[in-house]
């Protein structure tokens, strides 16, 4: 079961197949394209918010429509916005450090399934929320 | 044949005379003598025992008479001359005819034969001591040959010298002439008198001291100095006068009775002999002074004397006294003998010869011959047992002392040994006295031990004699010390000891230092002997010269009278080169030597070693050690300068501590200035958006993508070097971590803010701590995993918490219309100043007012180039302002500022971006940026066209 990094660099992804790579498959995606390109053979996808690395004509709006004057500071969000617009709806991680309570309780109601990981979490948690992802994908149960 | 019948019938004549005078009838003797001498006056034998009956019928003058005729008829017999001398030498005129009686006995000496002369030079010399001439008396009996004495003159002769010398002592108690004051004396003393009497004894004092100075032997000069001493209390010097007093005049009974008051009421135990002797001075002059013999009680009780106590007290009740005090000094002497003290059975009074004792002894003294003398003295014994000079005259003529005698005199050890003398000086054999001192010694008599170690020495007796020698010199008041030292001299085998150094010592004794470096000479080298040295060291120092004595010493060490001896010295001269001895000196116990070491150590500057060298000297001198005073003039002045030194060091090390203090500061100062983040924030508060990148990028690369691997520590199956690798590649995530703190800090320095350094930083030190902790577990395979779970959970929660906190104290600006209206007037005068076209700007608040995460500053500069940017776009054109709040795509609330104007130019984000940075929309821009927010270009409804703006996350509610 592949998840799908959606990162701006390759961190997570390196992370995660470092040390969660024996438990489950990562794959990355760049950007919005590469996202919406892979999400079909994902579990799950797991997105990084901020892409200040990414191209400017890469990035893209809520809509997924290329807009190099779209923040790339919550690019996470606007590409999970518009793979959900595009009818994506693997659960999906985000992992962003929201300071806004409401602002996370909203994206969690609207971006659905989603959950919203501060940077703080460790891999231990996010293992188990992939463990839970594919536990209610394939309807065993997770093992905490 | 007629003369010899002639002859017989003269004989016959004086025979009746003779006899009577035998029975003790002189008168009658003088009488039929006389009757015989008319019949034969030519007979000088008759002359002869006519004297001899007229002096014992008590008629010196017929005596005489009779004499001088027998040396007229019969010039060659020595026996007139000398019953003349013996009759004469008891006559008070014989003081005046003293040189005419002797110039007859002279030439009667010359004229008799050499048996009779030694018969007659015994009486020359008699009479020579009864008017004083008592030297020549001793050298005629000197120029007698002993050897050619008889067993009868040879007594005599020694009884002689007995008597010579008994008249030498009681002269020396014979005043002494009286001096001879001036008028002008005489009534300076009556001046002083009267002052006295006045009540003036001081100015009475003065004038007679002046008086004694210029009249030492005046006696009432000195008498009055002593009352007057007295009068002022001055105890001491008043029996120093009248010591001198009753040396000038022995028979001052007042003097002697003042003496002995003072001795014994004031005097201690060294002072009762004397005081007893004063006492008996002037009993004798007065006995009327009965109340002395109390006195003379008290001081035998002082003198561990009982008995003598008791005899004192008896005395004075004989004498009628009734005082109290007796009562209580009896009670005090049977105190001291254990019982009742008892006065002696046989007082000395007991002792004394009666008057017809005293007359038979006389008697006996002119016996013609030595049975008769014999008899007349056993007579006097019968009297007076205890009678000594009969007893010892008795011994010269029978070689015996009668056992009632010794008896008598059993319990005086005094006139044990007197008579013990007596009967030496006759002849006696040491055996012979020997049990009499035994028994004067048991007595305790004074004295007794001497005789007896004289007896003993003569009887070769020398363990005895030394022990009696030591005894006498441990004795209270030894009378004849001198004697006992050279007596200890026979008797102890002579000691190696050079006596050059005896005589050395003499000479100092002498007060003769030259006399005594001429003895022992005063090569002070090495190779001298010891003692030597050690006596020329002591001559140098008594003469003053402490260097050399110093030197000396030291060539004596290290024997200890040298090392001891050298420490007094040093210690009034300190000198360092002694200083090796002196330590020596001090190892041994002697603390002389340490109060020299303080002094040279202080002679050094070296103030705290002196300081313990002085004290260790004073608790270990002696009192009375004359370093003792010196040695605490240094020590106090030594304490207070480390006292002082001790302040001063106290205010230089207040000052070193001050300075380490401010040293301290400045390191605390350097470790601890600046400011925290927090603090920052709020003194720049355009510090935020630095503090915000920076958090941002450490949640981002290092909590997230690197830290957060450490919770895998504790993961079955993760490899710790994947841990690591993920914290410390490419570098470590603490270093990392510090970079960012740093572009803070050079961040805030742009801003006129100091940040403090990252070990001291409230947020980020711990952060870095432990983020370099865990590298360094990490880098360890064997660390404990558990501390990398503990440095994961802190930096999940707590460091994750408070960087978020840190976000939330981002600055915030709250527009509302009047403050908008202010910043536009602002804007709007600067453009008016400028010349430029400006439209009052429409304004549109969602709200009453819209916070901006932003810094007032910024955001009004942010502001004022889009409103002029707008104003300018607008060539007079309209102008909108709108501040509100948005949602964007990703579900932010936003904060927005937009400025629109009527401008048909149309201007994009793009062309923003492009635009040189500094001036205008590029400022606008990058500020917005800076505050995390981005720029916006939107169409505006007409009249405007489009609106430029900037939009900023909300800030948390």
């Amino acid at each position: 079961m592949t998840f799908l990094v959606c990162e701006d660099g390759s961190e997570y992804t390196d992370r995660f197949t470092r040390f969660l790579g024996g438990q489950f498959r990562f794959a990355r995606a760049g950007h919005f394209a590469e996202a919406l390109a892979l999400a079909p053979g994902a579990a799950a996808l797991l997105l990084d918010l901020d892409f200040r690395r990414l191209q400017r004509e890469l990035l893209v709006d809520e809509r997924g429509t290329p807009d190099v004057r779209a923040t790339a500071e919550v690019q996470g969000i606007l590409i999970l916005r518009a793979l959900r617009s595009r009818g994506v709806r693997l659960p999906a991680i985000l992992f962003a450090d929201l300071d806004d309570a409401s602002h996370a309780a909203r994206l969690q109601a609207e971006l659905a399934p989603l959950r919203i990981l501060p940077s703080s979490e460790g891999l231990p948690r996010i293992a188990q929320l992939l463990r839970e992802v594919v536990s209610s994908a394939t309807g065993s149960v997770a093992k905490s | 044949m007629i003369a010899l019948l002639a002859v017989l019938l003269a004989a016959a004549a004086a025979e009746p005379g003779k006899k009577l005078l035998q029975q003790g009838r002189p008168a009658e003797a003088a009488n039929a003598l006389a009757a015989a001498l008319r019949k034969d006056p030519r007979n000088a034998a008759f002359a002869n025992d006519l004297g001899i009956a007229n002096a014992r019928a008590g008629r010196p003058a017929e005596a005489e008479q009779a004499y001088r005729l027998a040396i007229q008829l019969g010039p060659r017999r020595w026996a007139p001359y000398a019953n003349l001398a013996e009759l004469l030498s008891t006559l008070p005129d014989r003081w005046d005819r003293a040189d005419e009686i002797l110039a007859l006995l002279e030439r009667g000496l010359s004229r008799t034969s050499p048996p009779g002369r030694i018969n007659l030079a015994l009486r020359v010399a008699d009479f020579e001591r009864s008017v004083g001439r008592t030297s020549q008396a001793r050298q005629r009996l000197a120029a007698l040959d002993e050897t050619k004495l008889d067993a009868a003159q040879l007594p005599r002769a020694r009884e002689l010298l007995e008597r010579i010398a008994d008249d030498e002592r009681a002269r020396g108690f014979e005043d002494w002439p009286e001096a001879a004051p001036s008028p002008d004396q005489l009534a300076a003393l009556a001046a002083a008198e009267q002052k006295l009497a006045a009540n003036d004894p001081r100015g009475a004092l003065a004038e007679v001291s002046a008086l004694c100075a210029a009249q030492p032997a005046w006696r009432a000069a000195h008498r009055l100095r002593a009352r007057c001493l007295e009068a002022t209390g001055q105890l001491d010097e008043e029996a120093r006068e009248l010591r001198i007093l009753t040396q000038l005049a022995p028979a001052d009974a007042a003097a002697w009775r003042r003496l002995g008051r003072i001795l014994t009421e004031h005097g201690g135990l060294l002072e009762a002999n004397r005081a007893d002797a004063a006492l008996r001075e002037a009993l004798a002059l007065e006995p009327s002074w009965t109340e002395l013999w109390l006195l003379r009680a008290r001081v035998a009780l002082r003198l561990g004397r009982p008995q003598d106590a008791v005899r004192h007290l008896d005395r004075y009740g004989r004498g009628g006294g009734g005082d109290a005090e007796a009562s209580r000094l009896a009670a005090a002497a049977a105190a001291q003998t254990g019982g009742d003290a008892q006065p002696p059975a046989r007082g000395s009074g007991a002792k004394e010869p009666s008057a017809n004792a005293r007359i038979l002894y006389q008697q006996a003294g002119t016996a013609d011959s030595p049975e008769s003398s014999r008899r007349l003295l056993e007579q006097a014994l019968e009297d007076s047992p205890a009678f000594v000079e009969a007893a010892a005259a008795l011994f010269s003529v029978s070689g015996a002392v009668p056992e009632r005698t010794l008896d008598a005199l059993r319990d005086d050890g005094t006139a044990l040994l007197e008579l013990a003398a007596r009967v030496r000086r006759a002849g006696g054999s040491p055996a012979l006295v020997a049990p009499w001192v035994d028994r004067a010694v048991e007595t305790a008599a004074p004295e007794a031990r001497f005789v007896r170690a004289q007896l003993r020495l003569e009887q070769g007796n020398r363990a005895g004699a030394i022990q009696d020698l030591l005894t006498y010199a441990a004795s209270p008041d030894p009378q004849h010390l001198d004697e006992a030292r050279l007596l200890r001299s026979q008797v102890l085998t002579a000691s190696h000891t050079d006596l050059a150094l005896l005589q050395a010592r003499r000479r100092l004794a002498e007060d003769r230092p030259e006399a005594a470096l001429a003895v022992i000479g005063d090569r002070c080298e090495a190779g001298v002997d010891t003692d030597r040295l050690l006596a020329i060291g002591e001559i140098r120092e008594f003469s003053g010269e402490l260097p050399q004595a110093l030197e000396c010493y030291r060539l004596a060490a290290p024997a200890p009278a040298a090392l001891r001896r050298l420490a007094r010295v040093a210690g009034r001269a300190p000198d360092a080169r002694a200083e090796p001895e002196l330590r020596a000196a001090a190892a041994q116990g002697i603390p002389e030597a340490l109060w020299a070491l303080a002094q040279i150590e202080l002679a050094r500057g070296r103030q705290e070693a002196a300081l313990e060298q002085a004290e260790r000297f004073l608790s270990a001198a002696a009192p009375d050690d004359p370093g003792v005073p010196g040695a605490r003039a240094v020590r106090d002045s030594l304490l207070r300068s480390s006292r002082e030194a001790a302040q001063a060091r106290a205010r230089k090390q207040a000052a070193l501590w001050g300075g380490g203090g401010v040293f301290l500061s400045a390191l605390a100062a350097w470790l601890w200035a600046g400011a925290t983040l927090q603090s920052a924030l709020r003194r720049a508060p355009r510090l935020f958006p630095h503090v915000a990148r920076a958090i941002h990028e450490v949640r981002h690369d290092v909590i997230k993508h690197r830290a957060g691997t450490l919770a895998m520590a504790a993961e079955p199956g993760a490899r710790r070097e994947d841990i690591a690798r993920a914290l410390l590649a490419p570098e470590p995530a603490s270093k990392i971590v510090a970079r960012h703190y740093e572009a803070l800090r050079t961040a805030a320095r742009s801003l006129g803010v100091r940040l403090r350094r990252i070990s001291r930083e409230p947020l980020f030190g711990p952060l870095v701590r432990d983020l370099a902790r865990a590298e360094a577990l990490l880098r360890d395979p064997s660390a404990d995993a558990r501390e990398l779970q503990a440095i994961d959970a802190r930096v999940r929660g707590d460091h994750s918490r408070r960087l978020a906190g840190l976000l939330r104290l981002g600055p915030r600006t709250k527009l509302d219309a009047r403050a908008l209206a202010g910043w536009i007037h602002a804007v709007e005068a600067e453009m008016r100043r400028g010349g430029s076209s400006w439209t009052a700007p429409s304004i549109l608040i969602q709200g009453m007012e819209v916070e901006f995460p932003v810094e007032k500053g910024a955001l009004s500069t942010i502001f004022a180039n889009l409103l002029r940017n707008a104003q300018a776009a607008a060539e007079g054109g309209e102008v909108i302002v709108r501040l509100g709040e948005e949602r964007d795509g990703a579900g932010r609330n936003l904060t927005v500022l937009l400025v629109g104007d009527s401008s048909t130019h149309a201007i994009s984000l793009e062309a923003i971006e492009q635009r040189e940075s500094g001036r205008g929309l590029a400022l606008a821009r990058d500020l917005t940026r800076e505050w995390q927010g981005h720029m916006v270009v939107r169409p505006e409804e007409p009249p405007w066209t489009k609106a430029v703006g900037a939009c900023f996350p909300a800030p948390p509610a």
